[in-house]
């Protein structure tokens, strides 16, 4: 369950809003009380439910989104429904939620887990490490191979080690 | 333009055999790649796609890791060309219908053909003749590296490389490779091959794309999936899983022989005996019976034809490549009637060679 993202509640979070804000997009997550109280219309699916229905991801129940267009390219949901194909790199952000269960139900992963550009730098190729890491240790401990676990766990551990270290650096 | 016209008037320069394997004829690894901050090809305009392929081929065109290469527009391309890069797979079917500001950078031994402005910014292939996947792979990674030095790419850490269509995101690749699995199919046995295949992942279809039936027994398996796999263990799974394949070919080769060799020696023998005679001869047709020939060289039933010849042939009976060879647009009627002729020269009539039942 995903928390009410205002202050002091503890709702779940039904309303998922993506914002077009100055530099870019901004996601909230609310419960139906505090949305209300922003003034959105929950009782009013926005147009995506006849979408997320098609693609099988209806089971958010009062899943709205205020933003139906790619701030960046132009590309709105009906034009992205039809064809199956994105506009630019900003609409994986833009659309994220309508693309989830497509992305899943087509590779069974969430996580990619190949080539990092270089200019990404160090932390994106230790997210990808610990990425690779922590999918071998879950084979190991499902195969039951307790020392190779033991020696992935103790990667994992350092690798962590490292990331923070460059983040504090 | 006249390096362009050199590599499409000779052979392909990868469907010769490579290794010691003729079953497996060639293998690709394609990489999809669009830059941060421009729309994707089929969403940008003629304009924006214009501007992109000037910006883009001139970087193209300076990378150290591709070596000599030529750089074209599709625009500048006539359509029968158009074709011939098709059917030799450097270009896609829809590539050849794409207008301003798609293009194709063509390393001149063809083992690096780089699509711009396809599904994606830039779709990066590798070929290789035989099984090369790793090396296909190494070349196309070094590419890509410096590329990516030169200009920002569309990237997401958790999505990896973003791509037009979800199917692609993460690595962006697909490995593949052709195999040639008469073999198998004469057992009837390709589709629990193929329904294996689909369990692990990977996808078979026949030569002549998506949803077309095996034309000439020729069958290629890639990998789909792009997210949650490194590049090297996708390039690793799928050499594993085609050399089981071949494995397969070889052994149903040989139950053939024992057990059914008058079914070999009729299907080689009417190859034959079709090839060297027919005066009309359709592009399926040709290719089902090279395919045939191929088995019958392979197995050692015939012994004066060369499997570079037949390998040649199978590109050269292609539509396109008729028509390029014989320098007009022909009609399909005109085709099979030009196809013969050309098998016959190559293939050799009964009354300039040897009779075929002396073949065999």
């Amino acid at each position: 369950m995903k928390q009410c993202d205002s202050d002091g509640c503890e709702n779940e979070a039904t309303v998922h809003l993506t914002k077009v804000v100055e530099d870019g997009i901004k996601k909230e997550h609310l419960c139906k009380v505090c949305a209300s109280k922003q003034g959105v219309d929950t009782d009013q699916p926005a147009d995506m439910s006849e979408f997320l229905s098609q693609v099988g991801a209806a089971s958010g129940g009062g899943t709205s989104s205020l933003v139906s267009t790619c701030p960046s390219c132009g590309m709105d949901r009906p034009r992205l429904k039809k064809s199956m194909r994105l506009g630019c790199g900003l609409c994986y952000e833009v659309f994220s939620e309508d693309l989830e269960t497509v992305i899943q139900s087509m590779h069974h992963s969430e996580q990619h887990v190949g080539k990092v550009p270089s200019s990404e730098g160090k932390q994106a190729q230790y997210t990808r490490e610990l990425a690779i890491l922590q999918e071998a240790l879950g084979t190991a401990v499902l195969q039951e191979q307790f020392e190779e676990a033991a020696t992935l766990r103790d990667k994992i551990k350092t690798l962590k080690a490292h990331m923070e270290a460059e983040v504090d650096a | 333009m006249s390096e362009i016209q050199d590599i499409l008037t000779r052979p392909s320069a990868w469907i010769s055999r490579g290794g010691d394997s003729s079953i497996v004829i060639s293998s690709r690894v394609r990489l999809a790649r669009n830059f941060y901050a421009h729309k994707f090809p089929g969403w940008a305009s003629e304009e924006e796609s214009a501007a992109l392929w000037s910006d883009v081929s001139s970087i193209l065109a300076e990378l150290s890791s591709i070596g000599d290469c030529v750089s074209v527009q599709m625009t500048d391309i006539e359509p029968v060309d158009r074709l011939v890069l098709s059917e030799r797979n450097l270009i896609s079917r829809e590539h050849t219908e794409r207008g301003v500001g798609a293009g194709i950078v063509l390393a001149l031994d063809e083992r690096v053909a780089i699509m711009v402005n396809e599904e994606d910014h830039l779709r990066l292939q590798g070929l290789r003749p035989g099984l090369g996947l790793i090396e296909a792979w190494e070349q196309i990674d070094a590419i890509d590296s410096e590329i990516e030095k030169a200009k920002k790419y569309a990237y997401d850490m958790r999505l990896g490389y973003l791509t037009s269509c979800p199917s692609n995101v993460g690595t962006g690749m697909r490995p593949s490779v052709m195999l040639h699995l008469p073999g198998l199919a004469l057992l009837n046995e390709m589709k629990p091959v193929v329904n294996a295949l689909g369990k692990l992942g990977l996808a078979v279809r026949g030569l002549g794309g998506e949803g077309s039936e095996a034309m000439g027994h020729m069958y290629q398996v890639s990998h789909q999936i792009t997210l949650g796999n490194s590049e090297t263990d996708m390039v690793r799974k799928l050499e594993k899983i085609v050399a089981k394949i071949v494995g397969d070919e070889e052994n149903a080769r040989k139950r053939l022989m024992q057990k059914k060799p008058e079914v070999v020696h009729d299907h080689v023998g009417r190859a034959l005996g079709i090839l060297s005679n027919a005066h009309i001869l359709a592009s399926k047709e040709a290719l089902d019976h090279l395919s045939g020939l191929r088995l019958g060289v392979d197995l050692g039933l015939i012994r004066d034809i060369h499997s570079e010849t037949i390998d040649d042939l199978v590109l050269r009976t292609r539509p396109a490549h008729l028509q390029k060879e014989a320098g007009r647009l022909l009609k399909t009627r005109e085709r099979d009637i030009e196809r013969a002729k050309l098998v016959r020269r190559l293939i050799g009539t009964p009354a300039e060679n040897n009779s075929p039942d002396q073949r065999i």
